[in-house]
């Protein structure tokens, strides 16, 4: 065992503490004391939320996550080792040191602040109170001592936690062994859909408005995110300015409906219109990148989103940087009785958008199956040999970019009915850049790993509240480390996978020399 | 990094079996729509230029302005283009490095203004603020190549791509979080309040002035390094073949973190600059200017250094020029760097001084 390893990884967990103080996931919290030790905290924290709120609160958010992060830089620290005590040692040596790191950082800050430099004109999150309130109320010392003990204690219960599930884990593998493998059939599979299926129609009745929103928002994402993956997993072209599209669906969409304008039409007729706006946008525009590649491809097409968006926002046309506002809801006229019914609540749009991601969904499904979406594969992998292989490149490519564009003009009509107002600052680059986060940490090219992505990326945030000043902190933090630990994603494509698998021992090779 | 201009002569390889193809395919459609478009810029030039006067000293306040922009634009240029040389990878966070450097460099002119030095010794400050943004620059875009690319460099091209795009993102929100979301607004040193008057009584900011000369200054050592000494030498060889350089004896590891280095210093200066200049810089300062920088960079042929200085002017001329030319409202220069892009990478896709072997790059 060597012991800069424990060092080095005590380093590494001391910085990234000293991060989370700056950022401010501490500025609330309170002064603890000294009963406060770690498992306290956990239970108090409980006890609190099962009896107040069931949304967190800052403070009780900072101290579940300081536990947290100490035991799993605990169990990290603890991972090479392979008996207890040594690797209860190597957390415990690893923790020590990186809170003395953070010990040194607050006593440092402390005494600034004791000599009269104003910390927080630099560190905006680091008021005094919130210094003494780190350093327990105590006198810096102290303070500073009770930080590495609390911190080797958590390292030591993460590494015990490590172990523990190490021997479950193992455990568990050899019951697998011993018995025949369960194997899920296909017909299982369409039991848990249909089941989940049938939940999602029927639990937006019981809901709140506000879950009913929440629920609506992440299958707009879904409709966004289905259809980028047929640009960029199905057909690798990686587009960054696909908000352009849906820029481009959600105003016409408004342009068509909304009183302010002389059309007046009604969803159903501009639905389509929107679609195919978007659509013939997209291939348009597919037309002059047809010669790029790869990272020229990106640049390009960032370009063009800013560019759609730019001219949205100073055109008075469009209504300028003012939006559109009075977007018409759908309604359905029931034939023979005549009754017009109008989409007004929140639960009607989840009907509406939960059907469309059905439909997409389907679409991008027999889509990656066919005949177009095996060319997409085969360019995908190897452009030159795919057009020897007598695939039209410039065929498909535009069929992909137009396709990806007619399910975001889709996607951009619901939003803009939805919404009854739209403005151009809806559609900045961070959505491009949402929607690909969530297809990636989903699994590029892979549909359920679309609606997993969504789930995480779009629904997570709106339960953890207090973290939604973090919230593309923590989305750029998930896109970093899944491309580090797990570049095919949480659900990959087959095809991916194997991709994925075939490279990992060549990685290895290249890296030991 | 390959230098340029050997492009113009050698004939594109293909042409000789088109004839197998029909005529319609052997033409290149979007070219022709391109150039008609082209055209039709042109005439509206023309046109505005016929109908409208402007003095000439507005013509040289836009041209001086243009330069200012593009001397920013091809510092910040330089680092992707090196990178790119090298890692074959956008490092999509460069703008966020300039926008650490240009806080650095505010922090260090404050504790200056607080402390007196800025009233007593005012070239002294300007230079700590320079080396501060400098400094602050390369320890994050080495800290960035360690944590973020050095795990990737062997994955496939779109992983790293992504990891730069969260990188950005993530430097972008981090500084936003510890440093406060309101604009930080840099005090000028006397001696850069002002504007001095060109020959033909052009008035240009005295920080324009000094935007234009530091750039300058910091090209030509960047050249020279490139050019003159082994580092350089190391990189050029890297940039060739990776394998190869390391057989004979180059550290890959270590030319690359210098590279990550030498271009963050560039960024950082400009970082400065761009506060100096427009006298605040806040979180998302550098996101518009690292997209416009790395678009000059794949203007002028991206991997290629006096391409990205190229590039860097052409894209800032065309943005300080082309609204008046257009006789379009100013809020469209954005459109209009991005359609340079576009019409360039149209007609040459391995950009303007890029050698042929960038098409295989790109």
């Amino acid at each position: 065992m060597k012991i800069s390893d424990s060092l080095r990884s005590g380093l590494v967990t001391g910085i990234a503490f000293i991060f989370f103080i700056l950022i401010g996931i501490y500025t609330t919290f309170e002064a603890l004391t000294l009963s406060g030790l770690w498992l306290t905290v956990l239970g108090a924290t409980a006890s609190e939320i099962a009896a107040q709120t069931p949304t967190l609160t800052n403070q009780q958010f900072s101290r579940i996550f300081t536990v947290i992060a100490a035991l799993v830089a605990g169990a990290v620290a603890a991972r090479p080792s392979v008996k207890l005590g040594q690797g209860i040692l190597r957390a415990a040596i690893a923790l020590a040191t990186a809170g003395a790191i953070v010990a040194i950082f607050l006593i440092l800050m402390n005494w600034l602040y004791a000599n009269g430099f104003n910390v927080s004109f630099v560190f905006e999150k680091l008021k005094e109170p919130t210094i003494t309130a780190l350093l327990f109320g105590q006198p810096p010392l102290i303070g500073g001592a009770i930080w590495v003990v609390l911190m080797t204690v958590g390292g030591a219960v993460g590494a015990l936690l490590l172990f523990g599930w190490r021997a479950l884990n193992l455990q568990k593998k050899g019951a697998r062994s011993a018995g025949p493998g369960v194997v899920r059939g296909n017909q299982t599979r369409i039991i848990i859909l249909a089941v989940l299926a049938a939940a999602l129609l029927i639990a937006p009745l019981f809901l709140s408005v506000y879950w009913n929103q929440v629920l609506g928002s992440i299958g707009l994402f879904v409709l966004l995110g289905l259809g980028l993956n047929i640009v960029v997993g199905f057909a690798g072209l990686l587009d960054l300015g696909y908000v352009g599209f849906y820029a481009i669906g959600a105003y016409t969409m408004a342009v068509l409906t909304s009183p302010d304008y002389p059309f007046g039409w009604g969803f159903w007729l501009a639905l389509p219109i929107a679609m195919i706006m978007a659509a013939i946008a997209g291939t348009l525009l597919g037309i002059p990148v047809l010669r790029l590649r790869g990272d020229y491809l990106a640049i390009v097409t960032l370009g063009f989103g800013e560019i759609i968006r730019i001219i949205l926002k100073f055109n008075p046309y469009t209504g300028g940087p003012q939006g559109i506002l009075n977007v018409a809801p759908p309604t359905i006229t029931i034939p023979i009785i005549g009754v017009t019914i109008e989409f007004a609540s929140s639960t009607a749009y989840w009907y509406l958008i939960f059907f469309a991601c059905l439909i997409v969904a389907f679409v991008a499904l027999r889509l990656n199956d066919s005949r177009l979406g095996r060319s997409w594969a085969a360019m995908r992998e190897d452009e030159d040999a795919s057009e020897a292989m007598g695939i039209n490149t410039t065929h498909i490519k535009l069929l992909a970019f137009g396709l990806g564009a007619f399910f975001a003009g889709l996607g951009g009509a619901i939003y803009a009915s939805r919404q009854q107002h739209i403005f151009p600052d809806d559609f900045t680059l961070l959505v491009s850049i949402n929607a690909l986060a969530l297809i990636i940490i989903g699994g590029l090219g892979s549909i359920p790993g679309v609606i997993i992505g969504s789930v995480v990326l779009i629904g997570l945030p709106e339960i953890l509240r207090p973290i939604s000043d973090y919230r593309l902190l923590a989305y750029s933090a998930l896109l970093i480390v899944m491309m580090l630990v797990r570049p095919a994603g949480l659900i990959p494509a087959s095809r991916q996978q194997r991709e994925f698998a075939e490279r990992d021992p060549e990685m290895e090779t290249v890296e030991t020399t | 990094m390959a230098p340029a201009t050997q492009s113009d002569s050698s004939v594109p390889p293909d042409t000789s079996v088109t004839h197998l193809r029909p005529w319609h395919t052997r033409v290149n459609w979007i070219a022709i729509v391109a150039a008609f478009f082209v055209l039709l810029l042109v005439a509206r030039m023309i046109m505005v230029l016929a109908t409208k006067s402007y003095p000439l000293t507005y013509w040289g306040l836009q041209i001086g302005n243009g330069l200012t922009l593009g001397g920013v634009y091809a510092l910040i240029a330089l680092g992707y283009t090196l990178v790119y040389g090298i890692l074959f990878m956008i490092n999509f966070a460069h703008g966020e490095v300039m926008m650490f450097g240009a806080y650095a460099g505010f922090f260090v002119l404050s504790a200056c203004s607080a402390a007196g030095l800025l009233e007593s010794n005012q070239y002294l400050t300007f230079g700590l603020v320079f080396a501060a943004g400098m400094i602050v620059s390369m320890i994050t875009g080495i800290g960035l190549e360690r944590i973020a690319y050095r795990p990737l460099r062997t994955a496939p091209r779109l992983v790293p791509l992504i990891t730069a795009i969260g990188a950005s993102v993530f430097m972008q929100e981090a500084a936003r979080l510890i440093f406060g979301a309101p604009i930080r607004v840099y005090t000028k040193p006397e001696f850069l309040t002002g504007v001095i008057i060109l020959p033909g009584g052009i008035p240009m900011p005295k920080t324009g002035a000094m935007i234009i000369i530091a750039s300058i200054i910091l090209m030509a050592a960047l050249y020279w390094l490139v050019q003159r000494t082994r580092t350089g030498a190391a990189m050029r060889a890297i940039a060739t073949n990776k394998e190869a350089a390391s057989l004979m004896g180059v550290s890959v590891d270590l030319i690359i973190v210098t590279t990550f280095a030498i271009g963050s210093i560039l960024a950082g200066a400009a970082g400065v600059m761009l506060g100096f200049h427009n006298s605040q810089i806040n979180s998302t300062m550098g996101f518009f200017p690292g997209i416009k920088a790395f678009t000059a960079a794949v203007l002028g042929g991206i991997g290629n250094i006096p391409g990205a200085m190229l590039g860097g002017i052409i894209l800032g001329l065309a943005e300080a020029l082309g609204p008046t030319l257009l006789d379009i409202p100013s809020q469209y220069k954005d459109v209009i760097a991005f359609t340079v892009l576009v019409l360039v990478l149209l007609f040459r896709p391995q950009g303007i001084l890029g050698s042929d072997s960038g098409k295989e790059k790109a």
